[in-house]
């Protein structure tokens, strides 16, 4: 795979989200003059995702364009156009009305909303469109069900909440966020759900019109059920290409496939991570904006020594509080408080079984999170006693 | 070239930090701490500021030529 695009060659991208927006943009950047082709089978051009959730459903905005100006870029942008297949072989992209060539291929497809079984509708929040329809019924008195009490679902109660909903939310796990932040920390910030009708620890064995059916026997009767119970890559195009597939588009540490000239950015990358030693999923909106330029730059450079290992970043807006979690930490991590659980700004960081920074969670407390971030990404052993205290700046650990 | 940001639409994500810390350097809020008038860019560093403004998530900053 050390070949590198002519500069008269064709760059295919596949995906109108964030990471096709954004490798778009950096093919330019990075100097390559060929064609480039976008295929999107939304029927607009790339917009941003991480509104929906907030300020589009809350009614606030409809319009969450990227600033990025494809005529001036020289960008083929065709909307409503879905990708069927890939022929490695013949370097072509199989599209409805015709084939595409490319000399390098980018791999930006995303990934979908899970749904679960049964005959009502279910709402879930992934394009512009979902967020437009969801909240024309989140009208006054609505009783709303959320499926799920994850980042989307807390962000999705929030605007519910806002727009005079009647709120109920069903948790398979102990309590919110509790399998990705554990138990303490999750039971932490219980209170914030206070106005919702929580029911943790049970998970929705059947959804008809009007009524959601739960496994502890009970049911909630529902005017809009909102799912938020995860996503999944969106690779089904993709298989029988030969290219290697494991929940998501398996791709090394440049962001290369197995196939000649073909990469993936997003959330459909399953990329190989240096720091972490073990392949990561991140689909989270910095990761497919940080991906393309090391994405594009495999492409066009032979033997670039550009990797992808960002320290993962993510962020969630929710019942008037903003949570920034930065790293990446498992159940064997330790977390350590930096600041007590009354304190309105406070931090919870995670130590690994080295005693490395490994991730941090900030609680309304915005200060933490950059520099955190460099100290996770320089591999910092920090003291136990400082890294506790709120005090000491986390650049000074 | 100049960076400019906008204060009242930062919302202290830090993402521009991390790519290069000395052309956005921020608070002790974690909020962008260039000047109203803007800052200019020292050559040699043009895509480190472009990759930083174009990182932000709330568009708070802009590339101004």
């Amino acid at each position: 795979m050390a070949e590198a695009i002519a500069a008269d060659g064709r760059i295919v991208i596949v995906g109108g989200g964030v990471g096709g927006a954004h490798a778009c943009q950096q093919a330019r950047r990075q100097g390559f003059s060929g064609s480039i082709t976008l295929l999107s089978a939304e029927h607009e051009v790339p917009y941003d995702r991480p509104p929906l959730s907030k300020t589009v459903l809350a009614g606030t905005r409809d319009q969450t364009r990227l600033p990025i100006d494809y005529d001036a870029l020289g960008i083929d942008v065709r909307t409503a156009t879905t990708a069927q297949e890939i022929q490695t072989d013949r370097r072509v992209v199989v599209t409805e009305a015709e084939d595409v060539r490319y000399d390098g291929l980018v791999i930006a497809t995303g990934a979908a909303a899970v749904t679960l079984p049964g005959e009502g509708r279910q709402f879930t929040l992934r394009t512009r469109q979902d967020a437009l329809e969801l909240r024309e019924h989140l009208r006054p008195h609505a009783r709303v069900v959320i499926v799920g009490a994850s980042w989307t679902g807390a962000e999705v109660a929030t605007a519910a909440l806002a727009r005079g909903c009647v709120v109920s939310c069903v948790e398979a796990s102990a309590a919110p966020l509790a399998p990705v932040l554990g138990e303490e920390v999750a039971a932490s910030l219980l209170s914030w759900w206070h106005e919702v009708d929580l029911r943790s620890g049970v998970t929705v064995v059947g959804i008809e019109d009007g009524l959601v059916h739960l496994s502890d026997g009970t049911s909630i009767e529902a005017d809009v059920v909102v799912v938020g119970i995860g996503v999944r890559p969106q690779t089904a195009w993709l298989e029988g290409s030969g290219i290697e597939l494991d929940r998501g588009v398996v791709v090394d540490d440049r962001l290369q496939s197995n196939a000649p000239g073909v990469v993936a950015v997003g959330d459909v990358a399953a990329w190989w991570s240096r720091r972490w030693q073990k392949r990561m999923r991140i689909a989270h909106w910095d990761d497919a904006v940080s991906g393309p330029a090391t994405a594009v730059a495999a492409l066009l450079v032979a033997n670039d020594d550009r990797v992808h290992d960002p320290v993962p970043y993510f962020w969630s807006d929710q019942f008037g509080h903003k949570l920034q979690y930065v790293g990446h930490h498992t159940a064997a991590d330790e977390p350590v408080h930096r600041g007590a659980t009354s304190q309105k700004k406070r931090s919870v960081a995670w130590l690994g079984p080295d005693g490395r920074l490994s991730a941090l969670l900030a609680i309304d407390n915005p200060a933490d999170v950059a520099h955190a971030r460099v100290a996770i990404g320089s591999g910092i052993v920090p003291d136990v006693a400082r890294l506790a205290d709120p005090s000491t700046p986390i650049r000074e650990l | 070239m100049k960076i400019i940001a906008d204060h009242a639409i930062c919302e202290h994500h830090g993402l521009c930090f991390v790519v290069d810390a000395e052309l956005f350097p921020l608070d002790d809020e974690g909020k962008i701490a260039i000047g109203e008038d803007g800052v200019e860019v020292p050559e040699g560093k043009e895509d480190l500021a472009r990759e930083g403004v174009s990182q932000c998530p709330v568009l708070a900053l802009q590339i101004e030529e």
